[in-house]
């Protein structure tokens, strides 16, 4: 049965086919831009809209952009010779929040995955090796996710360009900040047992 | 009861939103389970650890409508050498994804348990590869296909020189049943011989089989053939671990 009019039902339909959404939210949404004023949803079709249609992949390093580089790739006052590679364009969010890296990024797109099927063909990883080519880099830093596909991608991307003597690192494991110690798992534990530093 | 405790491995665990994963679990006392483990992705969660795929832990698990959700967990073994190498990951995806292809939800297989929770432990012993080909054999016997290797399969004869092995005629066969089954390819004796110390030999024993890299390939196809015939499927990681061996032998 029906309960809404055509339109309405299909804003509620496209709504729920977003991630996270589900039913009751995208009825939600579709009522309450019903009743809000016409500009706010003008403005969202048209964000949605100009967002599709500019933004792209950066060319260098696979980072959403709007011209062909990015803003760190263009940023001339980043360190070009050590890149931190990462899963997906937001990790570079969370790694620029931190403030503390000030290199170049490039994005897989995705991680190794042998249950999933996703081999390295699948992923950035020529990109990867063609910017290292007769580039000046000293340092990659494999910023993956502590996972299972995660060190598998880590793994095999250090077996590729350990070969090319560049440092190869990988982000150091351990206890969150925070945490207790009680709660730690072995691997985590022992990781922050290998990682320790000396305090000063 | 809405609270009960399971021991189990974590097959397969797969992002669902909000920092919430659904985890398919291969317990002793319940066999496959599927359960959600709400806010596990976030570096706060303090089950994060214990719920990573090939971990073997302690789960207590509340009763939810559509789903059961985990409510405390606890390792009992974590495995750390299966996150050391792509070898050793694939290795270990392997099994997990054959026990899936395997095994039903809700039914309790306690042998195959038993079994994968061995191989996991003994796969630092570095023989991955005939550790799997065994689990391969095992396994697939204990959910009801065990190959036959001491007769025919087709007649129920002894087996003659010449030998033949079908996976939809169930095994080894005979000379003249295995010309006439289209699928039959020829083997030799020392294969069959191998495959049944991979059935009946136990994990742990498995170290004192030598067997030449010639045997190893037929052995791997023969048994790809036979597992494909019963899931009527390729299992993605194995296709990841046929394509990327070499690389991943360089990184052991």
């Amino acid at each position: 049965m029906n309960y809404y009019t055509k339109t309405v039902a299909r804003l509620i339909d496209q709504f729920s086919r977003l991630p996270g959404i589900g039913p009751k939210t995208a009825q939600r949404l579709a009522f309450y831009l019903l009743v809000a004023p016409p500009e706010v949803a003008a403005n969202l079709a048209n964000a949605i809209a100009e967002a599709r249609t500019t933004v792209r992949y950066c060319q260098v390093c696979g980072n959403f952009t709007e011209g062909d580089r990015c803003f760190i790739c263009s940023d001339g006052r980043r360190s070009t010779d050590i890149i931190c590679v990462v899963e997906r364009p937001r990790d570079i969010v969370a790694m620029e929040k931190t403030k503390g890296f000030r290199g170049l990024y490039h994005v897989l797109h995705g991680v190794i995955s042998p249950m999933e099927g996703v081999g390295p063909g699948q992923l950035r990883i020529k990109e990867l090796m063609r910017r290292l080519e007769g580039a000046p880099v000293k340092e990659i830093i494999l910023a993956t996710n502590p996972s299972v596909e995660g060190d598998a991608t880590a793994l095999y991307l250090a077996g590729l360009i350990n070969p090319l003597e560049i440092r190869v690192t990988r982000l150091a494991h351990g206890l969150p900040v925070g945490a207790d110690l009680e709660y730690a798992d072995q691997i985590t534990l022992s990781k922050a047992l290998e990682g320790r530093r000396v305090i000063k | 009861m809405k609270l009960y405790q399971v021991d189990a491995i974590v097959l397969r665990s797969v992002e669902c939103g909000k920092g919430d994963k659904l985890l398919l679990l291969f317990s002793r006392r319940l066999g496959r389970i599927k359960v959600i483990a709400h806010g596990v992705s976030k570096p706060s969660s303090r089950k994060r650890g214990f719920v990573q795929p090939f971990t073997y832990s302690k789960f207590l698990i509340r009763r939810g409508r559509e789903l059961d959700s985990v409510s405390q967990c606890e390792g009992i073994a974590m495995f750390p050498f299966l996150r050391q190498s792509l070898a050793m990951i694939s290795y270990a995806s392997y099994l997990a994804e054959l026990t899936l292809a395997l095994t039903l939800e809700g039914e309790k297989n306690e042998p195959l348990f038993q079994l994968i929770l061995e191989t996991m432990r003994l796969l630092e012993s570095g023989e991955a590869e005939i550790l799997t080909r065994s689990f391969e054999i095992k396994a697939v016997s204990l959910v009801g296909y065990r190959p036959v290797l001491d007769i025919c399969a087709g007649c129920g004869q002894g087996l003659t020189r010449d030998l033949f092995f079908s996976a939809g005629g169930g095994g080894t066969l005979c000379e003249v049943c295995g010309l006439g089954d289209q699928q039959a390819f020829p083997i030799n004796k020392g294969v069959v011989g191998t495959l049944k110390a991979l059935l009946n030999l136990p994990q742990d024993r498995l170290h004192q089989l030598k067997v030449s890299p010639a045997y190893r390939r037929q052995i791997r196809t023969l048994l790809s053939r036979y597992l494909k015939y019963y899931l009527e499927r390729d299992l993605k990681s194995a296709a990841f671990i046929d394509q990327f061996i070499e690389d991943i032998w360089s990184h052991v």
